[in-house]
């Protein structure tokens, strides 16, 4: 099996036969988390949508509502600003990476998952 | 710092939809942490949008919280500002999407629905700690109580200081307020304040001794501000039967001193789940077994079936002294009452317990000391009103028509099998005259269904009929509970026109009763029968305006004709009733002596003054004649202070009935021939019908069903394949109703030449 998925395991990289280098995993790691970010400020986004338009459609008015609308544009701009800022970052990280690395490069090998989460996935 | 007064509206559903809505968001935020945890974390944490995801997610949740705060004050603000709110369309419930514009006090816990509870729980703590102590601190107590009314609003502050008192606690406070002996508890100092538990050895020190009954002024502050915070633990759905097991002073589990609760029923709405549970406790703690009436202990059982499985918790009344029971005769017509006002229960509630309700009440009508508290009858006679009243029907059309049908049926049954003026047998007891005025105001409201039925083309409900025969079933039928939302009493069914299919002879019934109340009741209940004719006919003459056209066009029949027959029928329905409820009430002057066969004999005079200034010739205009003036004169003449009715009464009103009278089986009849011409329409070719509506456009019948727009689809098609009626009972509701418009259509009318007419 070749492939360049996060899904892949580090054994079973794809190797370069020209110059004998392997993926360089780190990258790959770092452009599936780009994508993944961007997907969440999607999500964000749908989640925050109806608020405002139940907001608009006259669940709550008044002084108070006014504010907690501006504290809610303040959070939902936060967030995609978050989530794009994060996203970005991932990708120039990943561009700055080189695409292929020696065997015995640390990026050759995935790095392992945090204590207490599982490796990949949600 | 309080914040300032703060005008507030709301879509209460919408509000609700959006606090979901953050909730949401706060669980899709706390995901997202997780995930980029998984995906940066073993990367080194290039970035760190962590800390942002969180704050946003504590953000959606204290706003979610917040939220539903202020829909709470909001909410408890409209209702402590006026009446109870206007009930919604049907289908919704309770205070769903209604639209509040309220100024909420200033929140001093800022929306902080935690730091209301604590304070709630300070606040129980002390009144408590005020009110158990040896000697009662009164100045703490009436500062609780003044704080309370403040928040009476507040439902989350409300909240705590009931879980902070508790069930066994607040049942020794409220012992000590309203003044109970006998309670057989003991009050514990500890180190969590103090506790209650079932008394032991002596009374040296009792806690329920007068010397520490708290001054009434205090005691009716407390019970107020207790009631409304114990309302507002009922609302939010905490006041279970779990909870009632534990509301005893003695701090025995399975034992609930629902007495107690008493004074504190009317001082907010309690939720109409604790209500239903309370009721149906009640009525199950009712003994009216023989001529006495008597109470034991019930079961409290959750209306939601939460906690099944768990020990039954009993309803005990209280523990101790009820001298004559007057506190549970008071706590009784508290709570029926308090189920009365909710019109979305009443309707159902009083289904459920309707052959109870009647039942006592012909107990506590009984010139005999049967030990039927007044406030207890009075309460199940303003239920009765309730629950097929103009509110109820509104709110919950089809168990305010399954309440009337179950009410009339109970009332038929009875008369059925404790009467017979064949055999001069009367055996029954009589309703009281409250009530019997209370059946007179509900058949004003359901008016229009009750001749809609007496005139009706079709029969009336299935489940009702006996197979039989023409009779009615001997009991009310088993798969008639009232949360089947077809209409339990007719299968076919639902909504507020199944009034019309409750049978004549159940409204006659009600009708009866109602009549024999006599005096001003007789008077609107004519006025509702000529009404109601007057209408109809009304309605003939605007759906067939301009029928004659050009005088050339001669049909069998006018196209008017169904609906004066329908008119004949009204009116007999009503003098027959009239007539019956004479004769009845004649039989019981014979046979009974003394007050009742005078107030027979004053009620059969009144009905003879009706149907005196009735002329043969003229039954329906005459009605009209007498809506006012004749039946006033009438109950002064039969004011007299004794005597039987005389022979010249009684054939005064058999002489009307006998000319009101139309021939049995009318509506069988038209129907048949109605039908005839229809399927012989090769035969006899239909001779269409022109007529004008409102606007002045001609629109012509041809008495085809389909043609004229009866029939528009499979749902509403009431023709069999080889294009016959269907039978009425196989009819869908939308068939039925299109097959009763066919039948009245002026084609139809008009073409049929075999129409029934009055015997004489």
């Amino acid at each position: 099996m070749t492939g360049t998925g996060p899904g892949v395991d580090a054994g079973d990289a794809a190797r370069d036969p020209a110059a004998g280098l392997v993926v360089n995993q780190r990258r790959v790691m770092l452009l599936a988390a780009a994508a993944t970010l961007e997907r969440g400020a999607d999500e964000v986004a749908a989640a925050v949508r109806p608020l405002t338009a139940a907001l608009e459609a006259g669940a709550w008015a008044g002084p108070a509502a006014d504010a907690w609308a501006r504290e809610l544009a303040q959070v939902w701009a936060g967030l995609s600003r978050a989530f794009g800022d994060a996203a970005v970052d991932c990708a120039d990280t990943a561009r700055a990476q080189p695409e292929w690395v020696a065997p015995d490069d640390p990026r050759a090998v995935r790095p392992s998952a945090l204590p207490g989460f599982p490796r990949d996935g949600r | 710092m309080p914040g300032p007064s703060e005008r507030v509206v709301l879509d209460t559903m919408l509000a609700r939809t959006l606090a979901n809505r953050l909730r949401e968001l706060r669980e899709l935020l706390g995901r997202w942490a997780r995930t980029v945890a998984v995906l940066l974390g073993p990367l080194g944490w290039p970035v760190d949008p962590t800390a942002v995801l969180r704050a946003g997610a504590g953000w959606a949740d204290r706003s979610a919280a917040a939220l539903t705060r202020r829909i709470a004050l909001a909410e408890a603000a409209d209702e402590g500002a006026g009446p109870p709110p206007a009930p919604g369309p049907p289908g919704t419930s309770g205070t769903a999407g209604r639209r509040l514009v309220v100024t909420l006090r200033p929140d001093p816990f800022h929306g902080d629905a935690d730091a209301a509870r604590a304070a709630g729980a300070r606040l129980g703590a002390a009144l408590v700690g005020a009110a158990l102590a040896p000697t009662a601190d009164l100045a703490m107590l009436r500062a609780v109580a003044a704080r309370l009314r403040l928040a009476a609003d507040d439902a989350d502050l409300l909240d705590g200081v009931v879980t902070a008192i508790g069930p066994s606690r607040l049942a020794a406070v409220l012992r000590l307020a309203e003044r109970v002996t006998g309670g057989g508890f003991t009050v514990m100092a500890t180190a969590a304040g103090y506790q209650v538990g079932p008394a032991r050895g002596g009374d040296r020190g009792r806690p329920d001794a007068p010397g520490r009954w708290l001054p009434t002024a205090v005691a009716g502050e407390l019970t107020a501000v207790l009631g409304a915070a114990l309302a507002a633990f009922s609302r939010s759905g905490r006041l279970t039967a779990a909870w009632l097991s534990r509301f005893n002073a003695r701090g025995i589990p399975g034992t609930a001193e629902t007495t107690l609760l008493g004074p504190l029923l009317a001082a907010r709405r309690f939720s109409p789940s604790t209500l239903r549970m309370l009721g149906d406790a009640l009525f199950a703690s009712m003994d009216l077994h023989g001529n006495r009436f008597g109470t034991r202990a019930g079961t409290l059982t959750d209306p939601t079936g939460l906690g099944t499985g768990a020990p039954a918790t009993r309803d005990i009344g209280c523990y101790g002294g009820d001298p004559g029971g007057r506190r549970r005769a008071a706590y009784g017509a508290a709570v029926l009452r308090a189920i009365a006002d909710e019109p979305g229960l009443a309707a159902r509630f009083a289904d459920a317990h309707v052959e109870a309700i009647l039942a006592g009440s012909r107990l506590a009508a009984l010139p005999l000391a049967t030990g039927v508290p007044p406030p207890v009858s009075d309460a199940w006679a303003y239920l009765v009103s309730r629950a097929g009243g103009p509110d109820a029907r509104r709110v919950d059309p089809t168990g305010a028509a399954t309440f009337m049908a179950h009410l009339g049926f109970a009332v038929y049954r009875y008369q059925a099998e404790h009467t017979d003026p064949g055999r001069r047998m009367d055996t029954s007891w009589p309703l009281p005259a409250g009530l019997r005025a209370v059946f007179a105001d509900l058949l004003h409201v359901w008016r229009h269904e009750l001749y809609a039925s007496a005139a009706n083309l079709l029969p009336a409900a299935e489940a009702l009929r006996d197979p039989s025969g023409d009779g009615l079933v001997a009991s009310w039928p088993a798969g008639a509970a009232t949360g089947n939302p077809a209409g339990p009493w007719s299968t076919r069914l639902a909504g507020p026109a199944d009034g019309t299919r409750i049978p004549a002879r159940v409204w006659a019934a009600l009708l009866g009763e109602a009549l024999a109340a006599g005096g001003p009741t007789a008077e609107t209940l004519i006025g509702d029968a000529a009404g109601q004719a007057a209408g109809l006919e009304q309605a003939g003459w605007l759906s067939t305006r301009g029928y004659r056209g050009d005088g050339r066009a001669a049909y069998p029949a006018s196209p008017r004709a169904l609906v004066h027959l329908q008119q004949a029928a009204m009116v007999a329905f009503f003098l027959t009733t009239l007539t019956d409820t004479a004769t009845r009430l004649a039989l019981r002057a014979e046979l009974a002596a003394g007050e009742e066969a005078r107030r027979a004999t004053m009620a059969i005079d009144q009905l003879a003054a009706v149907a005196r200034a009735i002329k043969v010739d003229d039954v329906l205009g005459s009605l009209y004649g007498i809506t006012l003036g004749v039946v006033v004169t009438g109950v002064a003449d039969a004011a007299k202070p004794d005597g039987e009715p005389s022979p010249a009464t009684l054939a005064a009103i058999a002489r009307v009935a006998d000319a009101a009278a139309v021939l049995p089986g009318w509506q069988d009849a038209y129907r048949t021939s109605a039908t005839a011409v229809w399927l012989r329409r090769a035969d006899d070719p239909i001779a269409p019908v022109d007529v004008v509506d409102a606007t002045g456009t001609r629109r012509t019948f041809t008495g085809d069903p389909r043609a004229d727009g009866f029939i528009t689809g499979t749902a509403d098609d009431f023709l069999d394949p080889a294009d016959r009626p269907l039978p009425p009972e196989r009819m869908s509701p939308a068939a039925r109703s299109a097959y009763l418009r066919w039948l009245a259509s002026p084609a139809i009318v008009a073409n049929n030449d075999n129409i029934p007419t009055a015997p004489g």
